[in-house]
């Protein structure tokens, strides 16, 4: 039970990371397909 | 080279946040909450991140209004967006944490979680702002005023305990009087070290992307641009005077 909870937890926190790692990746890709084109 | 330096602060960041993960695992569990507290390895670097980014925002903004800065303001933005992001993890790992030791997961009643919530959705307002005007210098003039004024709340925030009977607990780490256990702090500073690195390796990044942006909006605001429909362009000075 309380380890259910930790666990949430920190998959929260790792997993928003992930997520706005990937939104800075993709806004870097579009960001450089303007520049290019 | 300045590349370079970012892709390295990314894997340290990477490292860190590995090995925060593995001293939160190993600390002993806590006396009265067992394994819940844990979570504070998560909660607390978030907490104090969210706190040190809206500083660098106030401090990005009184630089702008100084000096006119356009990094000292793209820099203040990044870390208000990477402020709002940590103050957002802190929210939810409080209210993970409060559920199995409070009972519940919100308290509209409780001092710190209200002025954690308001302070969140200000400075989501501050970005908001920023979105809503399209001229560079009125948005970094009017964000830096909100961003000094926004920063009022972090005291408000931090000493909430104090000042308020909460349901949250009150100054745990920097208390003389009770000492928090030595493996405890090492996690929790080995953790805040990650956090930290996690935060320069976000701002750092969407600092430079905000710069791109900069350059690419000015280049197309320079190039031809339409006044009204496809057919109208702006004319120029060699075909005003006939000097082409």
């Amino acid at each position: 039970m309380s380890e259910g909870w930790v666990v949430v937890g920190y998959s929260v926190v790792y997993g928003f990371m992930i997520l706005y790692t990937l939104y800075l990746v993709g806004r870097t890709r579009r960001v450089n397909r303007r520049k290019e084109g | 080279m300045r590349q370079r330096s970012h892709q390295v602060l990314n894997v340290l960041a990477v490292l860190a946040i590995g090995a925060g993960f593995t001293f939160a695992v190993l600390a002993p569990s806590e006396r009265t909450q067992g394994d819940f507290a844990k979570i504070m390895f998560v909660h607390v670097p978030s907490a104090w991140l969210a706190f040190l980014a809206f500083g660098v925002t106030l401090v990005g903004g009184v630089v702008w209004l100084v000096r006119k800065s356009p990094l000292a303001d793209r820099i203040a933005a990044s870390s208000a967006e990477v402020g709002v992001f940590f103050t957002g993890l802190a929210l939810v790992t409080g209210m993970i944490w409060g559920y199995p030791v409070w009972g519940t997961f919100w308290d509209w009643g409780d001092a710190r979680m209200m002025s954690t919530a308001i302070m969140f959705f200000v400075y989501l307002g501050y970005l908001a702002l920023r979105r809503s005007i399209p001229d560079p210098e009125t948005r970094a003039r009017r964000s830096a005023v909100l961003g000094i004024i926004a920063f009022v709340q972090v005291p408000l925030v931090y000493f909430s305990v104090t000042l308020f009977r909460t349901l949250h607990q009150g100054t745990t780490v920097v208390r003389p009087d009770a000492p928090i256990d030595p493996e405890f702090l090492r996690a929790l500073m080995i953790n805040l070290g990650a956090f930290t690195l996690v935060y320069l390796a976000f701002t750092s990044w969407r600092t430079r992307l905000a710069r791109i942006e900069d350059e690419l909006e000015e280049a197309e605001a320079l190039s031809d641009f339409e006044i009204a429909g496809s057919g109208i362009t702006a004319p120029r000075l060699g075909e005003v005077t006939g000097d082409v």
